[in-house]
């Protein structure tokens, strides 16, 4: 670790390493990884690691809060605070974790938040999300039918209503309700959320459950269910749900003149 | 004490992220995918894990992350990225 401090003002930077660890990174994050005191890292894999400390040396992993059966709320307060503490002594932190920073991630929120409360400079950048890999891995554009997003314990608990002829993404189905860090997925979640998508697009409808590859090997793991098995599916631990439409959306005459080709 | 096997694979996938012809060599085929991984010393029944999870099937991916964990001595939880709802 370098002994003396980059500038006088301490400052954080947070940062993602996309979802294929090691090679969805962007330039300009590993210029911040490269140019950083010290380096906070949090990834959903044990490996690949080597290419961050091949950056930065002084790169620590946090694995090891991510211990079974611990508050959620626990973790994050010791993410912000590890990665705080050298920026209040006039460092230089990047907190790098898998995927966006700023894309659920209340540890990345509340660090920038309380680093800028404290009068020091932070920023996010953006990186490769889990919904990036999936609009390439499933070939989905955004831009045709519109899209809605939720979080899947936030779309049972405030019994979100779907429009039905937009696709719909559900994050975290696998841990739905949980507070408290698990090595397994939680079937009584999945049940709900089936039930719950049933009544809304029928027990027939097909969805598809995602979890992009975060090896350099291999693709995403792609699985096409109906609702009626999606609790008993073969879920992966990192899994969305992908929900396509269920009715074809009606075109009225409210075509908005002059903006279209 | 571990066999060690779990090292050498998180080393062949640290490999792969640093080189750009294993990467091409995995992808060409199965066999120069094993070939890949017999020049880095990898033995033919840990081979079998990476090429069965670089077919993205769900349990051979699982098997892979298992196997990267095996010679861990926490048991770690799976990092979700999740918010406070």
């Amino acid at each position: 670790m370098p002994s003396a401090p980059s500038s006088p003002g301490g400052s954080l930077v947070a940062v993602g390493a996309g979802i294929k660890l090691g090679l969805h990174l962007t330039e300009e994050t590993r210029a911040e990884i490269r140019r950083a005191d010290d380096v906070f890292y949090l990834f959903g894999e044990v490996a690949p690691s080597a290419w961050i400390h091949r950056l930065n040396p002084a790169a620590r992993s946090m694995i090891e809060s991510y211990r079974v059966d611990r508050d959620q709320r626990e973790i994050y307060e010791e993410l912000v605070e590890a990665a705080l503490a050298p920026v209040r002594i006039g460092r230089r932190v990047c907190m790098v974790t898998y995927g966006h920073p700023a894309v659920f991630d209340d540890a990345c929120h509340e660090a920038v938040r309380r680093a800028r409360a404290e009068g020091h400079r932070a920023r996010v950048l953006p990186a490769v999300s889990a919904m990036d890999c999936l609009f390439a891995d499933l070939e989905v554009d955004p831009g045709r039918s519109g899209l809605q997003l939720f979080e899947a314990t936030d779309f049972l608990e405030r019994r979100r209503a779907p429009d039905v002829s937009v696709p719909l993404i559900l994050w975290q189905i696998t841990v739905i309700g949980r507070t408290r860090t698990t090595d397994r997925i939680d079937r009584a979640g999945l049940e709900a959320l089936a039930e719950r998508l049933i009544e809304r697009y029928g027990a027939e409808h097909e969805v598809v459950v995602y979890e992009a590859s975060p090896f350099p090997i291999g693709g995403a793991t792609i699985l096409r269910v109906r609702l009626r098995d999606l609790a008993g599916a073969d879920v992966p631990g990192l899994a969305s749900l992908y929900v396509p439409a269920a009715a074809a959306f009606e075109p009225g005459s409210a075509r908005v003149s002059g903006t279209r080709p | 004490m571990g066999d060690g096997y779990p090292r050498m694979i998180h080393e062949f996938l640290d490999a792969m992220v640093e080189s750009e012809d294993i990467r091409m060599r995995f992808e060409s085929s199965e066999d120069e995918a094993r070939q890949a991984m017999t020049d880095f010393g990898l033995p033919a029944e840990k081979q079998e894990i990476l090429v069965a999870a670089s077919k993205a099937d769900q349990s051979s991916i699982k098997a892979l992350r298992d196997e990267l964990k095996r010679e861990t001595d926490t048991h770690i939880a799976m990092v979700i990225r999740m918010i406070a709802t």
